[in-house]
């Protein structure tokens, strides 16, 4: 190859790398403008006092401070974590259980399959008022169900315990099915020969689900913990439509204590603190959650 | 694949633990599906019943009508009810007409051994049902136990105690009598074990004490009762009489403006409100000053409803004309000519709820967008005075009546869907604001991002797929790791930066952030354009194609699945959103239908009248996403399964 044949491959590299540039720019420069711009300037913003109209005045480590000796902000991070750790496993054992049920071969598995993910599809909103509806005491129609059982219900909504409670069944009920749906495919994922193999090696059936389906799980699992962690942490819908945080603030999660600040208090450099704080704490999760993978979580082709 | 379980070791047959797991899987599954069903059949359910089924407890399972009587020409329905005929298994439909007090009393005879005890060795009182009549007992705690007494009085030497007897000397000796009859009686005092208490003496000599509690009852009456029923200003009723009528006595009235012995009764007496279709207002309806109106008014009855009438002289000349006013002021008056008065009606004001408002000129007056006439919905205007109304009856038609306690008498329905609840939330207005323009927001929202996703995403997927750079895989791993970034706590510094641009109190910040693209679609579309051969795109790039002209002309046509799974997730996304509307939509006329919904929520949860709409809004909302989950279920689940592959 001549010397002015690599010059001008390395012209075309050039355009085609120029052409690659053009071809992510709406996404690269989303990604400045809207995460990291946001992300570094709320940082700043966590260390200032701002107000909206006013300009953000530098006031050191005050807002962390102030907020660490809340008890109310202290609340809601007990709040939200009681949320995630229940809603957690849960979530998992629902999805995993009935995903591998539903791998069997049985007959009407597609209608099943739609029943329990049709509920993650639908507006929150919306779903939240229909279980407002379905727990309203006396009126409501579990009420009415549990009457015909012979059982007086709590007041769900209007029991600090119970609406917790109330509100972890309903965030499950949600969202359960999209995970359930990884998890099928998941298992769709395992080889038939490692069954094959293990049957050879006069495996039954237990020990081929302990031995075979559940570690080539492993990273399904693993994937589905962080996302359900993400989602969990951030849980705000649910119980804003239907508690605005009461009663007694046994639902305030952290989200929704940051709303209040940041949109109703129009606390903007507090509020910024709180999103820098939970973006931590999700941070430490995920990583611990991380670092404990490399102890249960079984990789393909991996070697030890 | 098979289902790795086996029950071999427990019942030895293969055959047999099959069938066990396949049973036990199925119960399993059907158990679920029912949980997972039953809230969505419940909300569709609720949203066919009336106000009071909703609200009725026990609960009411199927939607069902209340059967109503017309009450004559008065436009007003009566509630039916069935009560149980004596000495037999039979029910009758009547209505209520009244109602009676009754009080537990005991001949004064009865009455002996009065006891005075400290209040605090007294619990609270508890209505308690002795045979058939209602005693307020309250239990007394002795040293040798505890002993069930009726307050009868206070002790007059000590303010402390109470003067009881032991519930069980008055078994059998109590009865319930009308306590109008009871206060008829001439007052008399008799002294028994020291106290001295009240009695009445009733006409055959016998004299009563009254122990109490009242009771109400309610007197009810065949449904012919209100064949020639008419609605009259109850300032219109005289003084009360009573008359006999079957088992029980009814309160009758001679009627100002009806025949000397013309006597009345009151089936219903209630406060109504004047309303006016807004239509007719906003047609007709106009301000007038003070000075354009005659100084002296005339209150003069349209349709049996009292309204102020004045005569407005136009400040450009013209004949004066009699005008009502609708909503007076201290200035400025809302009037109408009386010749649209025939279009005034009234409706208990029980059946309004916190109505919206219009505004002609400097005069705002509120309207009940939802109010419902003959099963039609007619927006109306709220004037005049709120009066009370009473729906009469001639005695002579009330033939036969009798008491029954309330809890005795059931609705008289029939099953029937009842569309109200949707009929009533698509006429209703959030501050001027109809219910379909927030359909129409959410689906501008989700079109915009649509539009945005489709560009951006295919481009910059393009770019992944296809094109080689320095950089690029970092850049990849960069795009995957934002996916898992969780984007709410930086809803305020996003917010900050929407405020600084000036796009508060627009739907802008709703939508343009998808011009910039997603990383989950961009991974989904670039693993789809990776299935496509590359020699495809040399062959055009041979033809003298540029890179775009590829991507739109070669590359889109062949990924219609993948570009479906973006259209369905932007679907999905932005018609559920609910926190960025929320933070970024202070104007009604932006809302989606999420934040509707809350608002919605928010200002009636407390109000139980307000409930259907609120179900069938529900309805609504979810029905769009049911429609597009039954139909493009498999884009969803392959869509959310690419998010298990993508390590």
């Amino acid at each position: 190859m001549s010397f002015l044949g690599a010059r001008k491959l390395k012209g075309m590299e050039r355009r085609e790398a120029i052409q690659f540039y053009l071809f992510i720019s709406p996404w690269l420069i989303g990604f400045v403008v809207f995460l990291l711009y946001p992300l570094i300037s709320s940082l700043y913003y966590s260390f200032t006092r701002y107000e909206i109209g006013s300009h953000p005045v530098w006031i050191g480590l005050r807002n962390y401070v102030e907020m660490f000796s809340d008890p109310r902000y202290l609340n809601s991070i007990k709040v939200t974590f009681i949320f995630a750790l229940v809603t957690i496993p849960l979530m998992t054992m629902v999805a995993l259980g009935l995903a591998l049920i539903l791998s069997q071969k049985l007959r009407g598995i597609n209608i099943f399959r739609s029943i329990y993910f049709m509920p993650s599809v639908m507006p929150m909103v919306a779903v939240s008022l229909t279980f407002f509806y379905v727990l309203r005491p006396e009126t409501g129609p579990l009420a009415g169900l549990l009457a015909l059982l012979g059982i007086e219900g709590p007041r769900w909504l209007g029991e600090p315990n119970w609406a917790l409670l109330a509100l972890i069944m309903i965030n499950v009920w949600l969202v359960f099915g999209g995970q359930m749906v990884i998890y099928m495919a998941g298992i769709k994922g395992i080889p038939q020969e490692l069954y094959e193999v293990a049957e050879i090696d006069g495996a039954g059936g237990w020990a081929k689900f302990w031995n075979v389906t559940i570690p080539m799980l492993t990273p399904t699992i693993f994937l589905n913990l962080i996302l359900g962690i993400i989602g969990a942490m951030q849980i705000f819908d649910i119980p804003f439509v239907m508690t605005e945080g009461g009663p007694a603030d046994a639902t305030r999660t952290y989200m929704i204590h940051l709303y209040n600040r940041g949109w109703v208090e129009i606390r903007m450099g507090s509020g910024s603190a709180m999103g820098w704080v939970l973006f931590i704490i999700i941070m430490i999760i995920t990583l611990l959650v991380i670092k404990s993978s490399e102890a249960w979580v079984y990789y393909e082709g991996e070697r030890r | 694949m098979k289902f790795p379980f086996s029950l071999k070791s427990i019942t030895g047959s293969k055959k047999r633990s099959k069938a066990i797991v396949r049973f036990g899987s199925y119960f399993l599954l059907i158990t679920m599906a029912i949980v997972m069903l039953l809230p969505l059949l419940w909300l569709i359910n609720g949203s066919f019943q009336p106000i009071w089924q909703i609200n009725a407890s026990p609960v009411i399972w199927i939607p069902r009508e209340w059967k109503t009587v017309p009450a004559g020409d008065t436009g007003r329905d009566l509630l039916l009810w069935l009560a149980p005929i004596e000495g037999s298994d039979e029910k009758q439909e009547v209505i209520r007409i009244g109602s009676r007090r009754y009080t537990t009393v005991a001949d004064i005879s009865h009455i002996h051994s009065l006891i005075s005890v400290p209040k605090d060795q007294l619990s609270d009182p508890e209505s308690t049902d002795m045979d058939g009549v209602a005693l307020n007992i309250r239990e007394w705690t002795t040293p040798d136990g505890v002993r069930q007494v009726v307050a009868i009085a206070r002790d007059p030497e000590n303010k402390d105690n109470l003067v009881v007897i032991e519930a069980k000397e008055l078994e059998g000796k109590i009865s319930q009598h009308p306590l109008d009859q009871v206060n008829r009686g001439e007052l008399n005092k008799v002294t028994v074990s020291g106290y001295e208490l009240n009695t009445r003496v009733m006409d055959d000599g016998s004299q009563l004490f009254v122990i109490g509690p009242e009771v109400e009852l309610a007197v009810v009456g065949s449904p012919d009762i209100v064949a020639d029923a008419e609605l009259i200003q109850s300032s219109r009723l005289g003084k009360k009489e009573y008359m006999d009528v079957g088992k029980t006595q009814l309160s009758i009235y001679p009627v100002e403006g009806k025949p000397e012995d013309y006597r009345a009764v009151a089936v219903v007496v209630e406060n109504w409100q004047p309303l006016i279709p807004q239509s007719v207002v906003a047609e007709y309806g106009f301000v007038a000053t003070v000075d354009q109106l005659s100084e002296e008014s005339e209150t003069r009855e349209f349709n049996n409803i009292l309204m102020d009438v004045r005569t407005y002289t136009s400040p450009d000349g013209g004949e004066p004309y009699e005008v009502a006013v609708l909503i007076p002021g201290s200035y400025e008056f809302l009037v109408i000519p009386v010749e649209h008065m025939d279009k005034l009606y009234a409706g208990p004001i029980s059946e309004l709820i916190e109505p919206g408002s219009e505004n002609i000129s400097t005069i705002t007056y509120r309207v009940q967008e939802d109010y419902e006439v003959d099963g039609k919905i007619v927006p109306s205007a709220i004037v005049g005075d709120i009066q009370e109304m009473a729906l009469i009856v001639p005695s002579t038609a009330v033939e036969d009546a009798f008491d029954i306690p309330p809890d005795q008498l059931e609705r008289s329905t029939r099953i029937k869907l009842n569309f109200l609840g949707y009929k009533r939330v698509l006429n209703l207005k959030l501050s001027g604001v109809p219910f379909w323009r927030f359909f129409v927001n959410s689906g501008y929202v989700v079109l915009m991002n649509t539009i945005g996703h489709l560009i951006s995403c295919t481009l910059v997927a393009y770019g992944f797929a296809r094109l080689r750079a320095p950089g690029k895989n970092i850049l990849f791993v960069i795009l995957l790791g934002t996916m898992m970034v969780p984007y709410t706590i930086i809803t305020l510094p996003t917010y900050i930066i929407f405020r600084n641009m000036g796009l508060l109190g627009t739907m802008i910040p709703l939508w343009v952030r998808s011009f910039f693209g997603n990383a989950f679609l961009i991974f989904l579309l670039r693993q789809f354009f990776m299935t496509i051969p590359y020699e495809l795109d040399e062959a055009a790039i041979l033809d003298g194609a540029s890179r775009l002209q590829v991507l739109t002309k070669v590359i889109i046509p062949l990924s219609k699945p993948a570009l479906a799974t973006l259209g369905i997730f932007t679907f999905w996304w932005y018609w559920n959103a609910f926190l960025d509307p929320l933070i970024y939509i202070n104007q009604e006329k932006y809302f989606t239908i999420s934040l509707a919904l809350n608002s919605f929520n928010r200002l009636y949860a407390g109000s139980a009248g307000f409930y259907d709409r609120i179900l069938a809004g529900s309805v609504l909302t979810l029905l769009p996403m049911v429609i597009i989950f039954i139909f493009a279920q498999r884009y969803f689940i392959e869509g959310i399964q690419m998010q298990g592959l993508k390590q």
